[in-house]
Order: structure tokens, then sequence, then C-alpha cells
């Protein structure tokens, strides 16, 4: 009634691999290259360059150094520049 | 082409510096905008409707002669209605509009085909009331979060799921950028993955013990295949973009996607420790349960990492102070998971409250929170206006944050005392029931403080659609700006920006 | 594009290897499952009342299973002489094995509680009989009918402990009988059927079940 232990030994090892493969086979074709530009898919240029009221002086440098200065807004309603 | 958004939203974003990304952002925002907004307002009812069920079920467990002439209001029937509002109703619903909204702004173009997204959102919602309604009806499908009636519910959900996948993939498919994001992949494999389960874990033909395998194939799979990427792909969003930064490690975010799609499918055989299965398969359930470690600790330290020494942002944005919440109840949920998947410890919590409270730590601490906060994100960039008051915010975060502390510790201790009542048979049943007496009622405390904290999200969800005016002179929230709920304005407009 | 399909078909790979795991090889395996001479298929009373059992979700606080005696106190409990198996299940459909024991576990309930009288009693109000109880009562499943209406031959109960007004007596309803017909079929004493012992489906012949 059971199979024997290498068929589901097998079956798991070869369903395994497969999907390995897969994964092997897409970071070849380039989907894993780039891999810090990729993080910054979700962020905008003007999420970059405008400071955090939580940052420090030393994390505000960084991100200067970093993105360049910060983007000064002034109209009202703006962040960072509200009334 | 950004016709549809309010002209304040694109008032409020036009003196941002960098007009090709922002014009991005609009025309993404813009053609999900409908979808997403309908979305959001069916999750909230649902939210509402679930919580009074919760409510009802759980105060049904500590007086059990409360509302018993109806057959409509038995335990056993409200606990399921409770259980399929929350998870397809609200966790669902929300999901389907934070998705159509993430994929857009992450490939970098218009949502393709909105009209199936809608349909699909509409189908879903159908399926639910038919769903809710059969399951008070009598007219249950017998098997744990596979209640809803197989034949004229389900098909909704395949549908629905469906059509908005398909508008999702198609947007995807024409995306421009080359690269997806762990937050694509994530979103992109929930919504191939979901009807292919619904759809196996609702097959007619099984019976016997068969019948349970595929039950809990299903179940937990609901959780690790469909609820949790969703929420892993807002988190993975929110977070960098509240922050201002990248995520801590992209490459340790991927290996968390990928190792979570090879374990997280075999877990749920845990659910069936001891029981009349097949010795293999549940000790490859709970292999596959220790191996969850390693996507787990991949999503927590690079979480972590990324909020490393900026935790001073939790107090300003409430999206951000949900989120991680959440996330950091993803990591404790699944290393408890890890654990009460080992005999010994299962032995023990296994048929208790232990693992009720478990569930709640992940569909609720996790999911919900996670959702929560991604509501708070999104509705003011598409409604273009704030939220209209701090303070409900604030009252929102604290019930919810100290309802599920009431919630769950007394049961979470209660379960334990009644595991350990139980594996002492010389203890009587009426010294069970009473060990775990004192945790049911705590439930009812905290399960109250949550509705009470749903109604405040409600009310202000519904203040946000009514729009009437804007009190002038808050701190913005379109584009970057994260909302803030910080009291001191003064300082922090001061130290916004030099 | 071609990475849109690969990444399909990787997540089709995945579900298709867990869904072959433990789906599609249990099926072949347990789905053929001896049926038990000792063990007969539900009458058209007792699938009724499965039903009934199924609808009012009794699931969510009955399990219908008893595991390893070795590191479970399932059996000393009383809840039944040996771990269930597989072929013990054959005729459910669906399941209600249950992951939850607000009450006690009832896959031989039919063998601790064989009295009509206890079961409509305890559906009907279990206060009536414990008072520490927390299960539901099920009043639905009766009517409550003046005793000097009981016509000659018709069944009917008494219900104790101050849970009715004097004269009034319990009348099962079909759903009621046909619940208490399932409970009370719900056995499984006889032996482990051949073929079907726990060390038998283990994998390398090693068990953690000893009973025989």
């Amino acid at each position: 009634m059971l199979p024997s232990s290498l068929t589901v030994t097998l079956a798991t090892t070869i369903l395994g691999l497969l999907t390995v493969a897969v994964f092997f086979l897409a970071w070849r074709r380039g989907q894993f290259n780039r891999i810090n530009q990729q993080a910054l898919l979700p962020l905008d240029d003007d999420d970059m360059n405008v400071a955090r009221p939580w940052e420090t002086a030393s994390q505000r440098a960084e991100r200067v150094e970093e993105f360049g200065p910060p983007a000064r807004r002034t109209t009202p309603g703006i962040w960072g520049g509200a009334q | 082409m950004s016709a549809t958004l309010p002209a304040r939203v694109i008032a409020l974003a036009s003196p941002i510096t960098d007009m090709e990304n922002l014009d991005i952002r609009l025309r993404a925002d813009a053609s999900s905008r409908q979808v997403a907004l309908r979305a959001i307002a069916f999750s909230v009812v649902w939210l509402l409707v679930g919580s009074a069920f919760g409510l009802i079920a759980s105060f049904k467990l500590h007086m059990p002669d409360w509302l018993v002439s109806n057959p409509m209001l038995t335990f056993g029937r409200i606990r399921s209605a409770h259980l399929n509002a929350m998870a397809y109703g609200w966790a669902s619903s929300a999901m389907l509009g934070v998705s159509v909204w993430i994929i857009p702004r992450l490939v970098h173009t218009e949502l393709r085909v909105p009209k199936a997204a809608e349909a699909g959102l509409y189908f879903w919602n159908i399926g639910m009331v038919l769903g809710i309604v059969g399951i008070l009806a009598g007219y249950s499908d017998g098997l744990e979060w596979l209640e809803m009636p197989r034949y004229w519910a389900d098909p909704f959900f395949v549908i629905g799921g469906g059509l908005v996948g398909l508008s999702l993939l198609s947007t995807i498919a024409v995306r421009e950028v080359e690269h997806l994001y762990v937050s694509v992949w994530y979103i992109m494999a929930a919504f191939i993955w979901f009807p292919i389960i619904f759809v196996v874990g609702n097959w007619p033909t099984y019976s016997g013990v068969e019948s349970a395998a595929v039950n809990w194939f299903y179940a937990h799979n609901a959780l690790g295949l469909w609820l949790t990427p969703v929420c892993l792909a807002a988190a993975y969003y929110f977070i960098p973009k509240i922050l201002g930064r990248p995520i801590y490690s992209y490459q340790l975010s991927l290996l968390g996607f990928w190792t979570l799609g090879f374990f997280y499918s075999l877990n749920g055989m845990h659910h069936l420790i001891g029981g009349p299965l097949p010795t293999w398969m549940i000790t490859t359930s709970v292999v596959a349960s220790g191996l969850m470690i390693i996507p787990v600790m991949a999503v927590g330290v690079n979480q972590h990492m990324t909020l490393n020494k900026r935790f001073g942002a939790l107090r300003y944005s409430p999206t951000l102070r949900f989120i991680v919440f959440g996330s950091v109840a993803y990591t404790l949920v699944s290393l408890q998971g890890v654990f009460m998947a080992f005999r010994e410890v299962n032995r023990l919590t296994h048929f208790t409250h232990v693992t009720v409270a478990h569930a709640h730590v992940g569909l609720y601490s996790f999911v919900t929170m996670i959702m929560f906060g991604s509501i708070y994100y999104i509705l003011p960039r598409l409604l273009g206006r704030e939220w209209v008051s701090e303070k409900l915010i604030s009252w929102h975060f604290w019930a919810v944050g100290i309802g599920q502390t009431v919630y769950l510790v007394p049961l979470t201790v209660a379960g334990m005392f009644q595991g350990v009542a139980m594996a002492d048979p010389t203890s009587t049943w009426e010294t069970v029931v009473r060990a775990m007496l004192p945790g049911l009622i705590g439930r009812s405390i905290g399960g109250t403080l949550l509705t009470i904290g749903h109604c405040v999200f409600a009310w202000h969800v519904f203040l946000m659609f009514r729009g009437g005016k804007q009190k002038q002179g808050l701190p913005p929230f379109h584009e970057v700006a994260p909302i803030v709920t910080k009291r001191d304005k003064a300082s922090f407009v001061a130290g916004g920006v030099k | 594009m071609t990475r849109i399909w690969l990444l399909l078909t990787g997540v089709l790979a995945i579900i298709i290897f867990a869904t072959s795991l433990l789906v599609v090889i249990p099926n072949t395996m347990i789905g053929q499952v001896k049926i038990p001479s000792q063990l007969s298929d539900y009458t058209a009373l007792q699938a009724r009342g499965r039903e009934v059992y199924v609808s009012e979700g009794c699931v969510y606080c009955h399990s219908q299973q008893v595991r390893d005696p070795v590191y479970t106190s399932d059996k000393e409990r009383g809840w039944g002489p040996r771990a269930t198996v597989p072929s013990d299940y054959v005729y459910d459909k669906p399941h209600q094995l249950g992951t939850m024991r607000t009450g006690p576990d009832l896959i031989n309930i039919g063998v601790r509680q064989p009295s009509d009288q206890w079961h409509h009693v305890h559906l009907f109000n279990p206060r009536s009989l414990m008072a520490w109880s927390i299960m539901p009562a099920f009043p639905y499943l009766y009517t409550v009918r003046d005793s000097a209406s009981i016509k000659p031959g018709e069944v009917f109960y008494s219900v104790p402990g101050g849970k009715l007004p004097a004269g009034k007596v319990i009348v099962p309803t079909a759903d009621g009988d046909a619940l208490v017909a399932y409970l009370k079929s719900l056995r499984r004493t006889y032996p482990v059927p051949t073929g079907d012992e726990p060390a038998a489906r283990s994998i390398g012949g090693r068990s953690e079940h000893t009973m025989p």
C-alpha cells in the first residue's frame, strides 16, 4: 500500500531540483543582475533627496552624499515647507 | 492622462523636482484609483461585519446560553462566518486594492484592463455575500477555511481572483522597467498560487483522511501563499518608501521569496500531527516547517536592518508604525509556528486555544496591521486629502494594539493550561474547561477593544470618502512625505528640510 | 517577456511539486485504503445527522481522532482503545478530524454514551447535566411540549436541572433525531484492520506507534 521510501525520496528530489533549476535559469537570464539597483525600484528621485525629520546629522550627510542636495519645497502644504 | 486624479493631488505634487518620475507615479495612481478605492471601501465593510461575528462567537464561548434559539447564530456557524468574513472579505479585498495600486507604481506604467480588475473585485465580493449567507444558513462545506459553499460561492473567488490577476499580469507584461522588484514577485506569485490551491482545496472528490490532508494543504497555504506574500510585498514597498532608503539586502529579500514558495507549501500537515495520516507526510511537514526559519529570518533581518537606527520614524508615520508592527509580528508568529510544529511542543499545544491565538497573531498582528498601514498610505494619495484627525489614527492604533495584547496573552496562557490539563489523564474535563475559561473571557475583552478600534478606523475612512472641508496647514502626505502623527509639528517642520 | 514566463514556470513548479507530494501521492496511497469489515457505511438517518453535525460546526470544538498513545493521553482519557487509522474514516466526506478540543473527542462517543436520553437532554441544554459546561445549547433541534399533549408511542424526554418549567418535555425534531443517531454511530473500537497498522504507514519500518 505504501510506496517505498526510495520512490518518495526520488519524487521529492526530482521535483525539488526542478524548482531550483528554474530559479537558476531565472538567475542566468539576468533577473538577478544589478541587484543593488533593483532595490531602488520603489523609490523615486524625490524620495531620496528629501531629508527625514528622524534622521541624525550623519544620516542626512550620508543622504546628501549619495543622492545630492535635498530638495527644497516652498509651496504651502508641501512637506517640509508647511506654514 | 491624470485626469481621473483629483486636482488637489496634482497641484500638491507638481512642485516636486523630478517631473518624469512624478508623472509616472500620477499616471499609475490614476489608472488604479477606482479599483483600489472600491476595494478598500468593501474591505472596511467586511472588517466591521467580521468583527461583529467574531465578537458574538467569542462571547458565546463563555455565555453558552446566549443567542441559542436561532440556528443562524449558533457558535459553529458564527465562528466560520467570522473567519471567512475576515480572511476573504476584509484581508483579501484590502489586498486586491493594495495589489492593483502597488503593481502599476512598481512597473512604471498604468494598470492594464482595469475593467477586468474591477469586475474581479465585484465577483469576489458577490462570492463573499453568497458564502457568508450560505454558512449562516447551514450550507457549510464542513472544511476549515473552505466553509463557503463550493458550488455557489467558491467559483466567484476563482473568477474574481483570476480577473484581478489577469489585470496585474497584463500590467507586468508591458512594464517599463526591466527588473521585477521583490514586491512584484510576491504579488504575482500570490495571484497565481491562489486560484490553484483554492481549486485543489475545494475539489469535491476527497473523503476520509485524504480530505483532511487536502484541507490542511489548502488552509495553511491560504495563509502562506496568499495572505503572506501580498502583505510582505506591501511591507517591502512601504518601508523603503517611507524611510527613503532601499531595503538593507535585496539578495536576502529574493532568497526569502524563493524559500517561502519552496517550503511553505509543504507545511500544512503539521495541523494533523499525531493524527491518522502516514507518518512520512507529517514528518515532511515538520521538517518544512523547520526550514521556514530561512525565509522568516531573511525577511526579519532585512526589515530590521533597513529600519535600524531610524526607529524614530515610527513616531512620525502611522503607516510605518502599523507596517513595522506587522513585520515584527510576522517574524514572531513564524518562529512560534516553527516551534509549535515540533512534536514535543505540539503534543501540548495541539487542540488548544494556543493555536487560535497563534492564528490571530498571523492574521491580525501581521496581516491586518499591514493592511491598516497600507490603507493609511494609499487613501490620502488617491483621494487627494489628508486624514481628518491625528487623534483618530492614534486611538485606532492604541485600541488595536492594547486589544491584541489583551486578546492574545490570556488566550495563549489559558491554552497552555488547557494543554497541560488535557495531557494529564487524571484531570477531569471540567478541569480542562475551567483552565481555558479565563482566556476565553480575556479574548472577549480584547476583541471588544479591537472592535472599538475598527469602528474608529471605519469612521475615519468614511470621513475620508465623504470629503468636506480640509484643515489647512497640516503637513502633507502626498508623495514622499509620511503622514505625521507626532504632536510637535513645529519641530518636525523645522527639522524637515534644511 | 521571457522572464515573466520564467517566473510563472517557477511558481507553477513549486505548486505542482507541493500538490503532487501532499495531494496526489497520498491520493494513490490512502485513496486505496481497504474498507474495514467491522465498519459499515452511515445509514440514511446517520448521514443526515452527519450533515447536521457539519452545518452546526461541531468540528470547531470537537475532534474525531485518537492520537498515538505513546505521546498523548487520548487513550488513557478513555477516548478510544487505540489510535485511529486512515481506514476508520473511509465513509467520512467531508472529514471532521478537527483541530480543537474545547470539548472532548467524539470518535468513540457512541461507545461512551450509548443512551438516546443522555444525548437529547445534553444537546437541548448541556447545563442540565453539567453545570460547568460551555457547550452551546441547541433548543432549535427540539420542540418543547406539555407533557399532557404527548400521544402514546411518541418519544419525549424530560429535562433535569430546572432547565424547563414543570409539566414541559422535549420532543426531538427530525434533525435532532438524526444528529443523535450519527453521534451514537461513532465507534471505532474494532481491532486495527490488516494492512492499516500504523507501522505499515511509516517509512523505513520505524514507527512511534505501538498499538496492536
